[in-house]
């Protein structure tokens, strides 16, 4: 459902000009993902509601700021956010998670053959996994894999230059494949081709 | 010629395709010989489709959870833009409205009186146009907060509201189709 820069532009101009309706399908169309990537950051859904309705509130509230030639809807109203994240996260520091329930729980059990159960055990792995990485290791990644973008895109959404992202990226994957031993990443793997 | 250690800080821009073709084919090269660093490299790619695979879904929200902030970002937003300079304008100009509607009442009392007592049967009719301007405050729900009713309708979300809450969720009949 994404619409061209074209089109996000009428929209945010009709939002602008008092078109009520105009705000939301901007809301529709950017909710999900706004949500999800403030949920990646601070793995936790309350703080994630809250984050995405603040940001959502200042976008619209600011939108007449928003100046579509330095950069797209979406960097804007990702920056905000990640932003508010970095403010949540600097007043309550999200205590690092403990690594052997991390392998505790993707170890997929004998026990429980259910295919279901393994899966679930894996997306926990990396979930926690994710939240034993710093802030900002845990953004670069989250942005590159969870959303799918460009280390411009990253970049700007993280404002710093776009070798840093690209490095942040190397080194959450560095500290993810050490905490992921190899034995358990062969598991997690060979849960996909179960 | 690159160093296991050269390598091994290259294998994720090597897997994520960014790195320059020369730079590639100098990696590339020395993967085929090296057997511990291509035992990191195939752990690397593992690491990767493990995060492709599992990072998108991760924080999916539910269409509750998008209707409570839509109705979160409304309802702050309408507050503050009962706050902007051109709705205080527009309150300033109602309380000035009242005022005048007092002092004229007040001027009128003594008219309306003796006019009651010289005719009981004849009563006032007409409204001065300050009342008409007193009563039409405050405003009418945003057309912002109405549309949650949309929302909620195209999503299905059945969230509980207070009677108040409900009321002012209902589309006005003008755009009812
Ligand atoms: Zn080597």
């Amino acid at each position: 459902m994404d619409s061209t820069p074209m089109q996000t532009g009428v929209t945010i101009a009709q939002a602008i000009a008092g078109d009520q309706t105009a705000y939301q399908q901007l809301y529709e169309q950017y909710a999900a993902g706004l949500y999800r990537l403030c949920y990646g950051l601070l793995l936790n859904r309350q703080d994630a509601e809250d984050v995405a309705q603040e940001a959502f509130v200042y976008a619209f509230k600011n939108l007449q700021r928003y100046d579509s030639s330095r950069a797209a809807f979406k960097t804007w109203l990702y920056t905000i956010a990640v932003s508010r994240c970095r403010n949540l996260y600097r007043r309550h520091r999200h205590p690092l998670l403990d690594l052997a329930q991390i392998f505790h729980l993707a170890a997929p059990c004998a026990e429980t053959p259910e295919a279901a159960m393994a899966q679930r055990s894996a997306q926990d792995a990396v979930t926690r996994a994710l939240g034993t990485l710093s802030p900002r290791l845990r953004e670069a990644l989250v942005l590159r894999y969870g959303h799918g973008l460009t280390y411009r895109e990253i970049a700007d959404m993280m404002g710093c230059p776009q070798k840093t992202a690209e490095s942040r990226v190397r080194l959450a994957h560095e500290r993810l494949r050490d905490l992921l031993q190899p034995a358990l990443l062969e598991e997690l793997y060979s849960v996909e081709f179960s | 010629m690159f160093t296991c250690h050269a390598v091994r800080a290259r294998l994720t821009p090597y897997l994520h395709g960014t790195l320059p073709l020369k730079v590639r084919r100098r990696v590339s090269a020395h993967l085929e010989r090296c057997p511990h660093c291509h035992a990191a490299y195939v752990q690397q790619r593992q690491l990767m489709h493990e995060l492709q695979r599992r990072l998108p879904p991760l924080g999916q929200p539910t269409q509750p959870q998008l209707a409570r902030v839509w109705d979160g970002v409304q309802a702050e937003v309408r507050a503050s833009q009962d706050k902007s300079p051109a709705v205080r304008m527009l309150r300033y100009r109602a309380s000035y409205g009242l005022a005048a509607l007092g002092l004229v009442a007040l001027l009128l009392l003594p008219v309306v009186t003796q006019h009651d007592s010289a005719s009981a049967s004849a009563p006032l009719h007409t409204r001065p146009a300050a009342v008409a301007f007193a009563t039409d405050w405050p405003p009418q729900p945003l057309t912002l907060y109405r549309t949650a009713a949309s929302f909620r309708s195209r999503y299905g979300y059945n969230g509980t509201a207070t009677p108040q809450a409900q009321a002012a969720l209902t589309p006005a009949p003008a755009h009812r189709p």
